[in-house]
């Protein structure tokens, strides 16, 4: 423990010297610390002094602490270094953003010195005791008080506002403009209310007001808020005199507020050093001495801020003279004026260039730039005479143009008169009588440059062609512009001339002839001039013509201000020699409303010749009706439009075509059509006719049955006809019926004929051809069988006959055909020799007339050999087993069983023994000569034993 | 009313002093309305809340004058005649020291030429029924205690120093006087035209 003992004391040894040594650079503290507050200002006035400083002046720092309310609360620490004397009074100003009067303030003070000349430490002396700045003893008896009394701020600052109540438990609300604005409570008496971006709302202030529940009073401050600086706009500095530099420029929205206005410019030259504050927001003067060239700097400063604008320019280049003055005209004739002037002095040989304008009719009609240093004239050539003029001048600088001066007061004037320049523009229109002709002559009225003075009249002077020396004069006073002349005949040369003070213009020549035919086509008449159509232009019409073979003066082209109907109010237009088109204007002309024209041609004679006609509107209009259609030809394809009375002519424009709108049920358009849309965007097929003569139109290709629509619209350069309701169609039923009747009522009728006469003749027909008992003798069809080279019919005569055998039929129940068998015959062998009764050759026909499919299938069937050669195609005419085939024994020879198919031979045969047949008479029966199927036709197994043959005719006979 | 006048007046004929009321009467009506017009002026130029049909602030006595109280139409019409003689005449110097604050707040308005006018208007007013007074015999008004303009600039000093609200709120004050005083003064002289309320 000892060592350790011993090094603090060595070390507090140590430290006590210096400390000792500290102690000695440490300032007392700053006495005489006052504060004043200064309510204007919202400002406390610190102020103390130094006192025991080593040397009579030595730089110091100090500190200055503020506190709010209460001493520990230091809401401000300020550090100040200056040079400070013995007892010298040191001042600190502190602006408080609250009201002072809304809360107390503390202050203090501690200070070091910083001269470098001392070598101590510095350290900050003691603090000096508070002194407290109390407001609020100051204030009065209100029960509630607003602070500050008044506020100037700039435009989008806070602003911070207090109030004062007597009362704590009172409830107070305030507010800015009207608005409720809220506020913090600072302590129990006072509130702090702080407004955030202020607006500009007047010049005379934002009113900002508190009201008290208890005791209603209302207690406020006024705020003026002044807008933010603007930097100058347009600064420009310029001299007229060089005597003197005038500048000027735009404050901008610069607003001060009323009460207290702190704006201010002021201009600084930095050449000359010179300085000037301006009385005037907009402008300043600036005297020029030898200086040429100047940089000025324009500073705009307020309450809150500065803005600054430079400018440097040579004093040359700013010249904008003085307007000139003493103007005036002299030496004024009909063409020829000058003008005179005088312009302020500059300086020696600065020339300035003037510009001298004439004006007539409000426009101007000369302009001309003039160099000058002193008087100036000009003089103005080719004036008009008997016109009005204004002359006026201005000046600038010549070699560095600036700025024109002002206009110098216009100069009036007038050209005095002179003889008109131009003959007038004459037409007539001739309207021959019986031995005389009545003119009626118009003119148009010379304008003001062919005038040359007000026109007092007009001469008209005729004379007969052939005799000169009957002229008569006929004075017209202005301002007619024509006159009617009867005159003795129609063959006269006409003269018209303007006179007015200063003389009488050209003469207007022309001749009129009876005869008005064509001098270069001599055989062209009026009447015969066909009308052609011209083109509209919108405001005008347009034409051509084709120039005569001849000389021509020149062409008039003429025409009615009006429409066709009403009474020509007539106009022409003269054209020079080489023109062949012109477009003709004019204010009467309408749209829609066709005009006519004649093309006229002046000969060298001086006598005017109609050489074309033309029509046209000059603009054109969509046609204002479509035409009434009217359906023809209806059928179940087709039908006929037509409207041959719709009046084309009467059409504001020229018809062009047709459309024909067709609307059906189909999706397809017909042939021939495409389609289109509609106006009101429904669809449609259409048609174009091009072709405006065509008044009818066949629509073709429909359906039977079927309902169409259609419209049909004319078009013409400016449009289609208005879109109107179509008009509904339904086809007729197909024809194809009434056409197959037409065809089959001609072909029944004689079927129906021929249906009766065979009828008719059914029972001829049947007892020719199928007899219910057929006899071969009346049989006509053997009768065509026969053959030519056989006499004799080869039908068996029963005589010829020698019966061998009867054969007695057992008559069955009656069956069908399809169950007939061969029924069993029962056989009388006749045997004329005697020869046994057993089988034996015998001799069996059948007649084979009727049958026709099998002939075998008789009661006497095939043999059993046959039954196919039955079957097979042909039948037995082609059996080559037959018993009649060329390889068999002929039927002469073959023993043959007969059946006969005769009736019965009635008693009264003169042939026939009568008695064994009669007893069989009751069994025999007639078997009808039918055809019986092949299959039915087999014979039985019993019959099979009663083989039958069965004989045909020979090869020329029957059998085929 | 206006025939005890008569009784007592002997010194103005008849007819003059008839015209004279007539005279005065019509005067103190025009002034009503320019006083209307004034008043309504004043409002708009200064400002939010003035403007306002809600507010109003406290109608503390401005240099000695008050309102027409709510007795004055209880009171003799010659005391009533006399009132508004004294406030017509103390009207003119509140109105100048309005118009000296209004050319802080308002320069190179309308309005100051209006307040100067109305002041003059009112002098002549009151100048006019003094003369009224005069002639139907009525007792002179009592002198005021200190002169009228010195009170009118003491109160336009103070409403300066506090700020530019309660001059504004003092040009409010008198404006609002001279409006009721002047409204009164043709209701009293009213009672005194032939054919006037009773």
């Amino acid at each position: 423990m000892a060592p350790v003992a011993v090094f603090q004391a060595a070390f507090l040894l140590a430290w006590l010297p210096l400390s000792t040594y500290q102690s000695q650079a440490v300032l007392s503290e700053p006495l005489s610390l006052s504060v004043h507050v200064n309510l204007t200002e919202q400002s406390l006035k610190i102020e103390w002094s130094v006192h025991n400083l080593t040397h009579p002046e030595l730089q110091m720092a100090f500190q200055i602490e503020i506190s709010r309310i209460n001493k520990s609360n230091v809401i401000w620490v300020e550090n100040y270094t200056t040079t400070a004397q013995q007892n010298q009074t040191l001042r600190r100003m502190w602006k408080s953003e609250l009201p002072l009067e809304c809360a107390t303030h503390f202050v203090r003070i501690r200070g070091k010195d910083e001269d470098p000349r001392m070598l101590q430490r510095r350290v900050w002396s003691s603090w000096s005791s508070w002194v407290k700045a109390e407001a609020q003893s100051l204030l009065g008896p209100e029960p509630l008080l607003v602070f500050p009394k008044e506020k100037q701020v700039e435009e989008g600052s806070d602003v911070t506002l207090c109030y004062v109540s007597r009362h704590p438990q009172s409830h107070v609300v305030c507010k800015l403009n009207g608005i409720l604005v809220p506020g913090e409570q600072l302590d129990p008496h006072v509130s702090v209310v702080t407004l955030r971006s202020i607006s500009f709302v007047s010049k005379t202030g934002s009113n900002f007001f508190c009201e008290e529940d208890r005791n209603h009073t209302q207690p406020g401050l006024a705020i003026f808020v002044t807008k933010v600086l603007e930097e100058p706009k347009g600064f420009s500095c310029e001299t007229r005199d060089l005597k003197t530099l005038n500048c000027t420029w735009d404050p901008g929205s610069n607003i001060d507020s009323w009460k207290f206005p702190c704006q201010r410019y002021t201009l600084f030259e930095s050449f000359s050093g010179g300085k000037k504050s301006c009385k005037d927001k907009h402008w300043c003067s600036w005297q020029v001495d030898s200086q040429e060239t100047y940089n000025f700097t324009l500073q705009a400063e307020n309450c809150f801020r500065k803005r600054n604008v430079t400018l440097l320019f040579q004093l040359a280049h700013r010249v904008h003279p003085m307007t000139p003055f003493k103007v005036a005209l002299k030496s004024v004739s009909a063409t020829n004026a000058i003008l005179t002037w005088t312009v302020h002095p500059l300086r020696n040989n600065f020339t300035l260039l003037c510009q001298v304008e004439l004006h007539s009719e409000g426009r101007v009609v000369q302009q001309h730039n003039v160099s000058t240093w002193g008087n100036g004239q000009y003089s103005f050539r080719g004036l008009a005479p008997a016109t009005e003029y204004t002359a006026r001048v201005r000046c600038a600088a010549a070699q560095h143009f600036w700025k024109w001066s002002k206009w110098a007061n216009q100069e009036e004037f007038s050209t005095p008169q002179a003889a008109p320049s131009t003959a007038p523009d004459v037409w007539r229109s001739v309207r021959p009588t019986l031995g005389s002709c009545n003119v009626t002559l118009f003119w148009k009225p010379l304008s003001r440059a062919q005038a040359h003075g007000k026109i007092q009249f007009y001469t008209v002077a005729t004379e007969r062609l052939h005799t000169p020396s009957s002229s008569q004069l006929f004075p017209i006073p202005a301002p007619a512009n024509g006159t009617e002349l009867s005159l003795d005949g129609c063959s006269h040369r006409i003269r018209v001339t303007a006179s007015n003070g200063a003389g009488t213009s050209p003469a207007s020549v022309m001749v009129i002839a009876g005869d008005l035919g064509d001098p270069w086509n001599p055989g062209n008449q009026t009447a015969e001039v066909k009308e052609e159509r011209a083109q509209g232009t919108g405001d005008g019409v347009s034409m051509s013509w084709k120039p005569p073979p001849g000389d021509v003066l020149g062409y008039v082209v003429e025409w009615c201000d009006g429409p066709r109907e009403s009474p020509c109010d007539l106009r022409w237009e003269s054209l020079g020699p080489n023109a062949t088109s012109t477009v003709i204007k004019s204010d009467a002309f309408r749209p829609g409303v066709k005009y006519n024209f004649r093309i006229y041609g002046i000969s060298p004679e001086r006598m005017a010749y109609l050489l074309e006609r033309k029509t046209g509107y000059s603009q054109e209009l969509a046609p204002a009706d479509n035409p009434r259609v009217t359906v023809n030809n209806l059928t179940s394809h087709s039908f006929t439009l037509s409207w041959e009375d719709y009046a084309a002519d009467a059409q504001p424009g020229f018809i062009r075509g047709y459309r024909v709108h067709l609307r059906s049920q189909a999706e397809q358009c017909l042939p021939g059509f495409t389609k289109a849309l509609l106006p009101d965007n429904t669809a449609c097929c259409k048609h174009d006719i091009d072709n405006p003569e065509q008044k009818t139109f066949l629509v073709k290709n429909l359906q039977p049955e079927s309902f169409y629509e259609f419209l049909v619209t004319p078009h013409t350069r400016a449009g289609e006809g208005p879109a109107q309701a179509f008009t509904n169609v339904i086809t007729t039923r197909d024809q194809h019926p009434r056409v197959l009747i037409r065809i089959l009522l001609p072909m029944v009728f004689p079927l129906l004929f021929l249906t009766i006469l065979c009828y008719v003749k059914s029972q001829w027909i049947k007892e020719t051809c199928f007899p219910d008992i057929p006899d071969p003798y009346k049989s006509s069809v053997l009768s065509l069988l026969k053959p030519k080279e056989s006499p004799h019919p080869s039908i068996m005569s029963v005589r010829d006959c020698v019966p061998d055998a009867l054969e007695v039929v057992n008559k069955a129940a009656r069956r069908s055909l399809a169950e007939v068998e061969c029924p069993k015959h029962d056989y009388l062998h006749l045997l004329p020799t005697g020869s046994s009764a057993g089988p034996g050759p015998g001799i069996c026909f059948e007649n084979l007339t009727y049958n026709q499919a099998a002939p075998g299938a008789g009661p006497c069937g095939p043999s059993p050999g046959q039954g196919g050669l039955l079957a097979a195609p042909g039948g037995l005419l082609r059996s080559p087993s037959y018993v009649n085939s060329p390889g068999g024994p002929p039927a002469e020879e073959a023993p043959l069983n007969y059946v006969s198919q005769v009736a019965p031979p009635t008693s009264g045969h003169e042939d026939s023994p009568p008695t064994p047949l009669l007893e069989l008479a009751p069994r025999s029966e007639y078997r009808t000569q039918m055809a019986v199927p092949p299959g039915l036709a087999s014979p039985s197994p019993e019959e099979k034993s009663h083989l039958c043959a069965v004989s045909l005719p020979d090869a020329g006979g029957h059998g085929r | 009313m206006f025939e005890d006048f008569q009784a007592d007046s002997s010194i103005s004929p008849l007819p003059l002093l008839e015209a004279k009321i007539h005279q005065t009467h019509s005067l103190a009506r025009l002034l009503t309305k320019y006083a209307e017009q004034l008043f309504q002026e004043y409002v708009q130029l200064q400002g939010d809340p003035f403007g306002r049909p809600g507010f109003s602030p406290p109608r503390p006595p401005v240099a000695g004058l008050s309102a027409p109280g709510a007795g004055h139409a209880g009171l003799p019409l010659p005391e009533r005649l006399r009132l508004d003689a004294g406030a017509l005449a103390a009207l003119p110097p509140l109105l100048d020291a309005v118009r000296r604050l209004q050319a802080e707040l308002n320069p190179r308005t309308a309005l100051l030429r209006r307040l100067e006018e109305a002041a003059r208007r009112a002098r002549a007013l009151g100048a006019a029924l003094e003369a009224v007074l005069a002639a139907l015999g009525a007792e002179p008004r009592e002198p005021r205690p200190e002169p009228a303009a010195a009170a009118a600039a003491a109160a336009a000093a103070a409403a300066a120093a506090a700020g530019a609200f309660p001059a504004k709120l003092l040009g409010l004050r008198v404006c609002g006087l001279y409006r009721d005083w002047v409204s009164r003064t043709e209701a009293d002289l009213g009672q005194l035209v032939p054919g006037g309320p009773a």
